[in-house]
């Protein structure tokens, strides 16, 4: 098929005036950029399929508690100790709810939306929402629920209201039970970081489990 | 060619005789390569930085879903242990084996289950830690490299909390008490 294209071509060259002839012998050569072509697309490809650049990753920061000394403790002026007065905010997240905690205790226990809180006065400061039948069944099998069970909204409000009262700390405290899966601990450590570019209590330690 | 019959002028009939040959036949269509060449090569650059100028390439395994967080901190660079529902693997070196998310007692300290402490993610750990203040202790006046017990945790999100604690409590034995969990940008 090309011989008749290249047939036709030196036809058009001969029909031309001498002058141009000669100009057009010089022909262009084209680069055959087909081998190129495979190789960078076989490069982009592996790049786009190996790398996690389109699913950005980010990271939470966590520390392990920290011990310290009583003796050395004991070398800090007691000034010193009744100025820094510490909350020890702690949320632990169960099967039931979350519980929010600091050094006075737990947080509104008695539930107000469930007037039958008051007869259990351990319950959790903010339970399972009960709208899904998955949560209720959870809930009363005693099993870990799933991430949408839990209300973060309402915890980030508390959050709020605690920082309010306490605008110095950032410390907080998280623990679980056993079998509460690890992406609700990340949600419940979002719901306590920040909220609307106000930082909240980011300093994250967690605690070893509750049984 | 016969020139075309009819009231047509006879100028007429020879301009067409002259472009009628360039109908018939094969005229193979040369495509352009060059722009799609070029675009192609500008994304090879971009990936290729992108490649090359993370600074920590975290790169869970197929079987590891990571959880979704509002969090927008970038990685640093750290030593990796992740954590699947089948294993745990530190620095791309399987460590233990994880069956219904829990460590078998075979990897617990005196084969207690109840134990906390896996031995052989302790031993990679320190192995790895030791090697870090090694490299800080030739490089005193760098402080990126000093050995500052930094840990990124990739850890699959349905792994229960009381595995995730066992590894961050043998992690804290072998002097990793930073951790920084990995996960995807943005809500789920």
């Amino acid at each position: 098929m090309s011989t008749v294209y290249e047939e036709r071509k030196a036809i058009k060259m001969a029909a031309r005036k001498p002058s141009e002839r000669s100009k057009s012998a010089t022909e262009s050569v084209d680069l055959d950029i087909v081998p190129y072509m495979d190789i960078v697309f076989s490069l982009v490809a592996f790049i786009l399929f190996t790398s996690t650049g389109l699913a950005q990753i980010a990271v939470v920061n966590v520390n392990a508690p920290r011990y310290q000394d009583p003796l050395e403790m004991g070398m800090n002026k007691p000034e010193d100790q009744e100025n820094k007065k510490q909350l020890n905010l702690t949320v632990g997240v169960t099967y039931k709810g979350l519980f929010i905690a600091g050094v006075g205790g737990v947080l509104g226990q008695v539930d107000t939306e469930s007037a039958e809180g008051a007869e259990e006065p351990k319950g959790p400061t903010i339970p399972l929402l009960t709208t899904d039948a998955v949560c209720r069944d959870a809930l009363a099998k005693n099993l870990p629920p799933p991430m949408s069970c839990y209300d973060t909204d309402r915890l980030t409000r508390e959050m709020i209201k605690i920082k309010n009262e306490f605008p110095q700390e950032t410390k907080i405290i998280i623990y679980a039970q056993p079998d509460v899966p690890y992406e609700v601990l990340v949600k419940v450590m979002d719901a306590t970081r920040d909220f609307d570019g106000r930082a909240l209590f980011f300093d994250v330690v967690l605690s070893p489990e509750i049984a | 060619m016969e020139p075309q019959q009819g009231s047509s002028p006879a100028g007429n009939g020879e301009v067409r005789e002259r472009i009628r040959p360039k109908r018939e036949g094969y005229h193979p269509v040369h495509l352009n390569m060059l722009p799609m060449m070029a675009l192609f090569t500008v994304v090879l650059c971009a990936l290729l930085k992108d490649y090359s100028s993370d600074p920590m390439q975290i790169s869970p395994s197929p079987d590891t879903r990571l959880p979704h967080s509002s969090s927008k901190l970038a990685p640093q660079k750290a030593v990796q242990l992740a954590i699947s529902n089948r294993v745990i693997i530190v620095d791309n070196k399987k460590v233990a084996e994880v069956k219904n998310g829990r460590v078998s007692a075979v990897y617990k300290k005196d084969h207690n289950q109840a134990s906390m402490f896996i031995v052989p993610l302790y031993d990679a750990l320190k192995k790895v830690a030791d090697r870090e203040k090694l490299i800080a202790r030739y490089n005193k006046k760098k402080q990126e490299m000093q050995f500052k017990g930094l840990l990124t945790i990739i850890a699959d999100k349905r792994v229960p909390f009381r595995l995730l604690t066992e590894v961050l409590y043998t992690a804290g034995q072998a002097e990793y008490g930073q951790y920084k969990f990995a996960v995807i940008k943005g809500k789920s």
